[in-house]
């Protein structure tokens, strides 16, 4: 592979939403599953010592909710515990009484890392998070994002609901949420490539440590981009 | 002829090499012979059982009976392969031999050395598998006398490393990982032996000492470098034994540096190969040049290229992550570490507890944990007369994270600050606090008090070198993190004129998530530019079509892939990001013009397609489709915009440049964007944009230079908490021990007379000393004057004297 086209990614996904639509699968040749598939973008670098090189790691918005059902919990004081209850879908909520019952316990703070893909906290709770919970959530990856009480809530919701993290772990591949088979061609499209052109920035050698690059949707067959 | 056969066995019996000659030739016919050989080796090995048992029998005889029993072995061993069913057991008999199986003693001395060659040339013949073999001799490691350990070790070592060489033997690894493991966790359950005083720590640690010791290596090779082997060096950290957890440690703490050289010579490897070919063009260039020699020069091209993708490749299929990286669950790792710090406090001495301090640091700091006990623990080693202070503040401030609660540390920065910067303490000493306390603040600027910062800031008005530049360090530091800790006139002019826009975030707020590529906009508007030059210069009708909006350049990918096999000897890349990317890219203009046509229909055609699918904006988009051929630009923002508007994205993101969702970004673009990111940078720097600006430049020169300035920073090191410092005067042993130094494989000065030009070496002798003496002091000696002084008379006499003699001589 040597070179990567707007019009072949475009392709691509469309023969990944071909495959997962209703009325196309069949001819296409894939399966529509009972539930909202997620688009997912992989990588694998190459190039890459990950003794020497700088581990990287970036966040990005993306223009469109790749993952609407994303469960959000926010770690609330008395005010915000009141402004997550009067959000159009409510937003579960754990006070610092219920952080306290959790007692540090192990299992207990897996259980609730486990249970929620991400979480909010109100900024005078912030501090308090490894006392209260210990480093379960770090571990996890699921620090709290701190959201003042001046912020409008729902947008922050969003705004971690459309929020993609690249982070190299143990393997030299990577993989994100980029969209669902219910969005738009076109959004998908914005998506990826904005996720592309990010990450690419984020590498020392920009396309020459990127091995290849999939789509697939979560139950679908991986599309080759790169 | 019966005779002879029979008189050749009985050489036979004697002569083990020649039957084994014989044998290996014919298998078959000397077959008998073997089953004599093979009983008399079976008795002997029973008896090896029974009189280990009793072992009553005197030196000698069991000498000669053992130098026998070798020899039948070696013997057994070398025809093994020919009677594969009557020396099925013979693997088993060697191993019980080895390792006491079956209720017997184990073998000793020459003994055990020749069964262990045995053993390993039954694995060279392929009679027994690795597995089996490294069952054998790993368990054999901690018993026997060093030489044999070497040759053991090395066998280990070489069979592990050929095994795994073209690809993973992955069943072999295990086997032997979980030997290894359990050769760790027997010893777990003992009770801490610290290693403080006299008669402790003695013992050796074990067969746990040998399995750390192999994984090391092995790891050091690059053989294995997976997480089952970190987590094997991983338990040996908590060995009782202090010298397998040190060698642990060590493993942990020492691997960020290991396999440097191995890489680098693979590098060297290409660059010689590399100017072989120079040499080799060169060579044709001035001197005769013919088939032969070109037919060289292509085999020697390629083997470079060969070379080049291989190195290339191996980086990407080995990829060996740092071991602290492959630490299992760290925080239970680092928890589990500051217990046995915290626990054997008073058994363990300093420097093993340092170690475990510098490991736990490092720990804490690679994976964001918190071990709070950590610094109420260590509060009490920061004082200035502590022994290797500056290791412990060299730990405490690489432990730190932006997410370590600020609270935990402001006592211990108050500690700090009062036992270290005072004026009664030395400058270095005071050097090193304030570069610990700014190392920390460097990761957690929330620690610092505002009182507190302004004394130490103060303090930038030594006379000593050091603490001025560790002061003016924090002073820097926190005008660029936290201006607003200092006070209005120390902020400094970027900070005041609110020029930074990057403060510190607080407790745990992360950077805001990125909505775009940095320096994205700059990209944008250079090509917005070249779009308004190519308009303005031709007049042409169709130059409308978007350049950088443009379905894909086939420029910008050309010639980037510096592994593709091209013969030419400059790499695409760096071609690319050379500075001449201006011209390149007004080239493709040129070029595009002739595609222009051609591209135009097929927008065009996209166009319609996308606005027909939009209901809302149809009207919009009709006209302007309507317009003709000068709007395919216009029509092609208007799907963009159109899409846009579609989904709820907020007003603002729509002023954010669009390109990172319109266009793969090509290297070329990269490499543009880059020399753009640095021209603003620079013109930045240049109208004052204070220091800030300044380094941002700095970092940028230095990422295009490809040199990685982040990788310095990962783990602290000794000499940043140490800061600068004066070169104080030698003391009188200093200057001595350089004199010494400076005379060592000389020869001795002084003057050479005499005694090394001979051929003889001896004294001058008197007669030379004559021959040499200054005139002016022979004249005057006694005995020329003597000479002059005499009367006439004794003249006389002398000189009849002398006469007489002349006469007597020629006769």
């Amino acid at each position: 592979m040597s070179k990567l086209q707007a019009s072949s990614v475009r392709g691509s996904i469309k023969t990944l939403l071909a495959q997962s639509s209703l009325d196309t699968h069949k001819e296409a040749g894939g399966k529509k599953r009972n539930f909202v598939e997620t688009i997912e973008l992989q990588i694998g670098l190459k190039n890459y010592d990950p003794q020497r090189d700088k581990r990287f790691s970036g966040t990005v918005k993306l223009p469109h909710v790749p993952r609407p059902r994303m469960q959000l919990c926010i770690l609330a004081d008395a005010a915000d515990v009141d402004r997550a209850k009067q959000l159009d879908e409510e937003l579960p909520f754990m006070t610092v009484e219920d952080l306290k019952k959790l007692n540090k316990n192990k299992k207990l703070v897996k259980k609730l890392a486990q249970k929620y893909d991400a979480f909010l906290a109100s900024e005078a709770l912030i501090k308090q998070i490894p006392r209260l919970l210990g480093p379960g959530l770090s571990k996890a990856g699921k620090f709290p994002t701190p959201v003042s009480h001046s912020e409008d809530l729902q947008r922050k919701v969003t705004e971690v609901r459309s929020t993609i993290k690249f982070q190299l772990k143990k393997v030299l591949c990577l993989g994100v949420a980029v969209g669902h088979v219910d969005m738009e061609e076109d959004q998908i499209m914005q998506n990826t490539m904005l996720a592309i052109n990010f990450l690419i920035s984020l590498l020392k050698k920009q396309w020459q440590n990127i091995q290849s690059l999939t789509i697939k949707s979560t139950m679908g067959k991986p599309q080759r981009l790169f | 002829m019966v005779k002879s056969r029979a008189s050749r066995g009985i050489l036979l019996t004697s002569n083990l090499p020649q039957l084994q000659n014989l044998i290996k030739r014919d298998p078959e016919g000397y077959k008998e012979e073997f089953l004599t050989q093979y009983n008399h080796y079976l008795s002997l090995l029973k008896l090896q059982q029974v009189s280990s048992v009793t072992s009553t029998s005197t030196n000698s005889t069991t000498d000669k009976s053992n130098e026998l029993f070798g020899d039948l072995i070696t013997f057994i061993s070398q025809v093994a392969q020919c009677y594969p069913v009557e020396t099925k057991e013979l693997p088993l008999q060697l191993k019980g031999l080895l390792l006491g199986a079956e209720g017997g003693q184990t073998v000793k001395g020459d003994l055990r050395r020749t069964v262990v060659k045995n053993l390993v040339m039954l694995r060279n013949k392929e009679i027994i598998d690795s597995i089996e073999l490294l069952q054998i001799l790993l368990p054999l490691l901690p018993q026997v006398p060093s030489a044999l350990r070497g040759v053991i070790r090395h066998t280990i070592l070489t069979d592990i490393k050929t095994s795994n060489q073209k690809t993973k033997n992955h069943r072999l690894n295990r086997v032997v990982q979980s030997l290894l493991f359990g050769m760790v966790e027997s010893g777990m359950g003992a009770e801490v032996v610290g290693d403080k005083g006299k008669g402790k720590g003695k013992e050796k640690g074990g067969e746990a000492m040998w399995a750390v010791m192999m994984v090391k290596e092995l790891w050091k090779k690059g053989v294995w470098n997976d997480a089952k082997t970190v987590s094997i060096v991983a338990l040996a950290a908590f060995h009782p034994n202090t010298k397998v957890q040190s060698a642990a440690l060590h493993f942990f703490l020492g691997s960020d540096n290991e396999d440097a050289e191995d890489t680098d010579s693979d590098e060297e490897d290409i660059r010689e190969a590399r100017r072989g070919v120079k040499k080799m063009e060169h060579r044709m260039e001035v001197g005769k040049s013919g088939r032969k020699k070109e037919k060289m020069l292509a085999q020697m091209k390629r083997e470079t290229n060969k070379k080049r993708a291989k190195h290339a490749a191996g980086l990407g299929h080995t990829p060996n992550f740092p071991a602290l990286e492959l630490l299992h669950d760290p925080q239970t790792f680092g928890e589990k570490l500051y217990d046995n710090l915290h626990k054997h406090d008073k058994i363990y001495s300093l420097d093993h507890k340092i170690l475990i301090m510098q490991l736990l640091s490092r720990v804490m700091g690679t994976h964001k944990l918190c071990v709070l006990g950590f610094y109420s623990y260590i509060i009490k080693y920061l004082t200035y007369h502590q022994l290797q202070v500056t290791l412990i503040l060299v730990s405490l401030a690489q432990s730190v994270h932006e997410l370590t609660p600020p609270d935990v540390l402001t006592p211990v920065i108050r500690k700090l600050a009062q036992e270290f910067v005072h004026p009664g303490v030395g400058a270095e000493v005071i050097a090193a606090g304030l570069n610990a306390i700014r190392e920390v603040c460097r990761r957690q600027p929330w620690c610092m008090e505002e009182d507190l910062l302004s004394d130490l800031i103060e303090y930038r008005k030594s006379k000593d070198k050091g603490v001025v530049t560790a002061s003016r360090g924090l002073l820097q530091l926190f005008r660029e993190v936290n201006p607003g800790m200092l006070k209005k006139r120390e902020r400094g002019k970027a900070a005041s004129m609110g020029l930074i826009g990057s403060q510190v975030l607080a407790y745990g707020h992360s950077k805001d998530a990125a909505e775009g590529i940095e320096g994205l906009e700059l990209l944008e508007e250079h090509f917005a530019q070249m779009r308004k030059e190519a308009n303005g210069g031709e007049f042409d009708d169709n130059s409308d079509v978007e350049m950088g909006v443009d379905e894909d350049d086939e420029q910008g990918w050309e010639n980037w892939d510096v592994n593709s096999e091209s013969g030419s000897e400059s790499s695409g890349w760096e071609d690319v990001s050379s500075g001449e990317e201006d011209l390149e890219i007004s080239d493709s203009d040129d070029e595009e013009d002739r595609k222009r046509d051609r591209k135009e229909k097929k927008l065009k055609k996209k166009g319609k397609a996308v606005v027909k699918n939009e209901d809302e904006e149809d009207s919009d988009s009709e006209d302007e489709k309507d317009d003709g051929d000068e709007d395919v630009d216009m029509d092609d923002d208007a799907k963009s915009t159109v899409s846009a508007a579609t989904t709820a994205v907020s007003q603002d993101t729509k002023k954010l440049s669009l390109l990172a969702q319109q266009k793969i970004l090509t290297p070329a673009d990269f490499a543009l964007l880059n020399e753009l990111r640095l021209k603003a940078a620079k013109s930045l720097a240049e109208s004052g944009g204070g220091s800030g600006a300044k380094r941002k430049l700095a970092a940028l020169e230095a990422s295009k230079r490809h040199v990685d300035a982040d990788e310095s920073e990962r783990f602290l090191t000794e000499a940043e908490i140490l800061g600068p410092r004066k070169k104080v005067k030698a003391t009188w042993e200093e200057r001595m021990e350089l004199v010494q130094k400076g005379r060592e494989g000389r020869e001795k000065f002084g003057s050479l007379k005499g005694k090394k030009k001979k051929e003889t070496p001896s004294s001058s002798t008197n007669r030379e000393k004559a021959r040499n003496k200054p005139i002016m002091m022979a004249l005057h000696s006694n005995k020329v004057m003597q000479k002059k002084k005499a009367s006439l008379r004794d003249k006389q006499i002398k000189l009849r004297a002398a006469i007489d003699k002349q006469k007597k001589l020629k006769h």
